[in-house]
């Protein structure tokens, strides 16, 4: 693979692997740093690419498997100190959203409270439009789990926006 | 990559130094008995070899020139011979040929008395590298090496020219 | 797509069996203006996986991504050459070595047995050796059965002559 075929062929995937690793980190600079990171492992495995049916749930694995790596070494650093930093991140400062914005972090906070593996697969699905095949091949998951832990999230999602329209009229 | 290198040399460098230490049975033997008074050593070196075809033998036509065939092909001589422990030494020098390297040509035993082994070093064709004679007999041990590209049969023709003259 | 159409679909979703295509839809029907008051409660979450789907990175990225992968490139051919240059000296110092061995052993075994000790002083002498022992192994090859006196003699007393 030379460089124009990796720029065609695997580029692309960077937004998807930067938003996997950001709702990974919660980390928008060490999410691209992640990413950097992937595309030179790929890039310097690309013999291997070869053998790879699907470039960019491979890419998405690697991003997945180097952000729990991350998490994991970070976690012993400050395991001490402080929650993972997903919240943080998130948490907008109630003064200065707006009403939709206000909507939408109800929708954040709806969806990390799901369990981490129904969440995983209902943004794989939802928001990156992953086939069931590729999200089980970035999860290592078998079909039968994915399809069970998306329907549990959804069904959550649902209950959760249910109670959240009735809370607000 | 560095070790792997390693390994190679040493492979590479204990192939080559086995590979020479066994190639010279004589040198092998004898660097055991290098001292030892009992042992009479001849030796013919390759240089003298090239300086035989203008000498005579003082033999018969057919003898002389089956043996000017046979100096022609040899390139080093080098012979032991001992007259103490003949037998002790010959069985020494016996196990001591490794038996991967040279090929049994003949063996003869006479009962009690003498034991002749011919061993020969060769690439598959009639060419031989080397031709080795042991003699265990009640009275002598003869160890001699031939070296060259000897032909084989040449060293048949001249064995016949002698049977023939003993014969007569 | 009628209310009933979008109810349907709606469903299934939540049950998760709805086809990528479907939830495309769903979501495009959303994003527009004519929501339908009853699925007003659902609208967030798809304005959410909309808005999600917007973050990506600087456009710069890509570029900067290439320049390290081709520096990654030339450093790569870096190390492939010093490797390359480091496998060449080894096999030439084991060529070396492979070739200088075949002689090294024998001048070992000469140092260690000075065969040359051994050797007649004239190429008569040397010759006589030389017959004498091919004579010596003519006689052992047709089988005979005494020992070749005359010969080992020859052998025997030359060597002593020059020992």
């Amino acid at each position: 693979m030379n460089t124009q075929e990796f720029q065609i062929q695997v580029l692309p995937v960077k937004d998807k692997l930067f938003r996997l690793a950001f709702r990974m980190t919660g980390n928008a600079l060490e999410a691209e740093d992640l990413v950097q990171e992937v595309f030179l492992k790929v890039w310097n495995g690309r013999m291997e690419l070869e053998s790879v049916q699907n470039i960019e749930a491979w890419c998405m694995r690697i991003a997945k498997n180097l952000a729990i790596d991350r998490l994991r070494s970070k976690h012993w650093q400050t395991r001490t100190d402080e929650e993972p930093i997903i919240v943080e991140t998130h948490e907008a400062s109630p003064y200065t959203i707006t009403e939709q914005q206000d909507t939408l972090e109800h929708i954040r906070q709806i969806m990390h409270q799901l369990p981490e593996k129904h969440r995983q697969v209902m943004e794989l699905r939802d928001i990156e439009e992953l086939s069931y095949e590729e999200i089980c091949e970035v999860l290592s998951m078998t079909m039968a789990q994915v399809k069970t832990n998306l329907h549990r999230a959804r069904q959550a999602v649902r209950e959760a926006l249910i109670k959240l329209n009735v809370s607000k009229n | 990559m560095r070790t792997l290198l390693f390994v190679i040399t040493v492979v590479l460098l204990g192939v080559s130094s086995t590979a020479q230490a066994q190639s010279d049975a004589i040198s092998k033997y004898f660097s055991k008995y290098v001292d030892d008074e009992r042992f009479t050593v001849v030796y013919i070196s390759p240089k003298m070899f090239q300086l035989f075809d203008k000498l005579d033998i003082n033999l018969d036509d057919a003898e002389a020139n089956a043996i000017k065939e046979v100096v022609k092909d040899l390139r080093g001589l080098r012979i032991l011979v001992a007259e103490e422990n003949t037998m002790e030494l010959y069985k020494e020098a016996s196990q001591l040929i490794n038996k991967k390297e040279y090929e049994v040509l003949m063996t003869v035993r006479n009962k009690g008395e003498e034991s002749v082994d011919f061993l020969i070093k060769d690439n598959g064709g009639d060419i031989i590298d080397e031709l080795l004679m042991i003699i265990g007999g009640p009275d002598d041990f003869v160890l001699m090496s031939f070296v060259g590209k000897i032909d084989i049969n040449k060293i048949s023709e001249m064995a016949k020219a002698f049977e023939e003259d003993d014969k007569e | 797509m009628t209310t009933q159409d979008i109810q349907k679909l709606l469903d299934k979703y939540f049950e998760g069996e709805t086809s990528l295509e479907e939830e495309a839809s769903l979501k495009r029907y959303f994003q527009g203006k004519d929501v339908d008051p009853s699925f007003r409660a659902f609208q967030p979450l798809f304005q959410f996986l909309e808005s999600e789907r917007e973050a990506s990175l600087s456009p710069s990225f890509e570029t900067r991504i290439l320049t390290q992968i081709q520096a990654e490139n030339r450093l790569r051919m870096r190390r492939i050459t010093i490797y390359i240059a480091r496998v060449a000296a080894i096999a030439v110092m084991i060529i070396g070595i492979v070739v200088l061995f075949p002689k090294q052993p024998h001048m070992n075994d000469s140092i260690a047995i000075n065969w040359a000790q051994y050797e007649p002083q004239t190429d008569e002498e040397a010759m006589a050796e030389t017959t004498a022992a091919l004579q010596l192994l003519a006689s052992k090859l047709n089988g005979s059965a005494r020992t070749a006196t005359k010969e080992l003699d020859q052998i025997k007393r030359s060597a002593s002559v020059f020992k």
